[in-house]
């Protein structure tokens, strides 16, 4: 099964083009401990809202806009769906991690076994869904990211965490503020 | 009529239209709104004088977009009744707080003034507190106060919001 950590390194080493958003908790944690880089926003509150922000970036820069999301941050916002299909940016690409947990807060069970958030987001109106099982699936992120045809959503049933205490990685350390502003500017001269 | 900023705390109304303007004239990029029966005139006009103008379903969401369009070195107005205030509470301490996008918002003060609706009594008592919790500068409404709220989009300094009353565009509850 693949893993969150796998997934997200692999948009981390083919996404250094992309101005990347990750979701609040372990993922931006995780994201943050692989590798730290100015066209990473670390969305460490809001939960829910990283797609929508990642559709104000995308409508403004030609690059392909990555947003890296959790099932739990998706059903709490799955408003944020809506906004994409209205402003439907080419663009983008909604990674959706679904490991059936709210990871950070200790594991609690979310409700998305319920759903089939594919399903959901092509009734809403996303042109485009991929389904990666295998970790050898992965192999389709670069086509993915150069060509993204979107919105696309790929969605991504990962596994739990190896170790039952393993507590995530360190928390981000940069700066809110800092991240904005270098985000920024790598978008606009990087 | 030069109008003194400190004594615009009840801000003598002006034209849907000519406030419109002014808000086109800052030149957003992104310019969204939620529903407003106070807002609705400036709503209706800035149809008009803004291409992109429209609508986006939540506040939140609305504020988080502009904060995106922000991040992409751009600049996004959003207009919002103040109960969207409450609605944006979490998007305005977890995001706008920390990271400062420049953003521009314009709230009704619903429960306010000659607005003694029950159910808006509370938002109205706190959205100038809120704001200012938040960090978030505000002005009423006013001639000197778009030409600042303009100036704030453009010298990207930070959020920054104006307030507009229940009557300044003629809102009434008996309406």
């Amino acid at each position: 099964m693949i893993t969150g950590m796998d997934v997200i390194r692999s948009v981390i080493v083919n996404g250094t083009r992309s101005p990347i958003i990750f979701t609040t908790g372990y993922t931006c944690r995780d994201a943050f401990s692989v590798r730290d880089a100015p066209n990473h926003l670390y969305m460490t509150g809001s939960m829910g809202m990283a797609p929508v922000i990642g559709v104000g970036v995308a409508r403004h820069t030609p690059r392909t806009t990555i947003v890296v999301d959790g099932d739990g941050a998706l059903l709490m916002n799955p408003a944020a769906m809506l906004v994409v299909r209205q402003y439907l940016p080419g663009n983008y690409l909604h990674v959706l991690l679904d490991n059936g947990r709210y990871e950070s807060t200790g594991g609690q069970r979310t409700s998305s076994s319920l759903f089939d958030i594919p399903d959901i987001a092509t009734a809403i109106g996303y042109p485009r869904c991929t389904r990666l099982r295998e970790p050898a699936e992965l192999g389709a992120l670069p086509e993915l990211v150069d060509r993204p045809r979107g919105p696309h959503l790929v969605y991504v049933r990962v596994g739990p965490r190896q170790h039952a205490n393993d507590r995530g990685a360190p928390r981000v350390v940069v700066a809110p503020a800092a991240n904005f502003r270098r985000f920024q500017d790598w978008l606009q001269n990087g | 009529m030069d109008i003194d900023v400190s004594t615009e705390t009840t801000p003598s109304r002006l034209p849907a239209k000519y406030v419109a303007e002014m808000i086109a004239l800052a030149g957003p990029d992104l310019c969204v709104a939620t529903p407003c029966g106070i807002l609705a005139p400036l709503l209706g006009e800035l149809a008009g004088v803004h291409r992109n103008f429209g609508y986006v379903h939540r506040e939140d969401n609305a504020v988080a977009l502009a904060a995106g369009v922000a991040m992409a070195g751009r600049r996004a107005v959003v207009l919002m009744q103040n109960s969207g205030l409450g609605q944006s509470v979490n998007v305005l301490a977890s995001l706008v707080e920390p990271f400062r996008p420049p953003i521009g918002l314009v709230i009704s003060l619903r429960g306010t003034g000659q607005d003694t609706t029950r159910e808006n009594r509370s938002m109205g008592h706190i959205t100038e507190p809120l704001l200012d919790h938040f960090d978030i500068p505000w002005r009423p409404i006013g001639r000197q106060s778009l030409e600042w709220f303009d100036d704030c989009l453009e010298s990207r300094t930070g959020p920054a919001a104006l307030l507009v009353p229940p009557e300044f565009f003629g809102w009434s509850a008996s309406k």
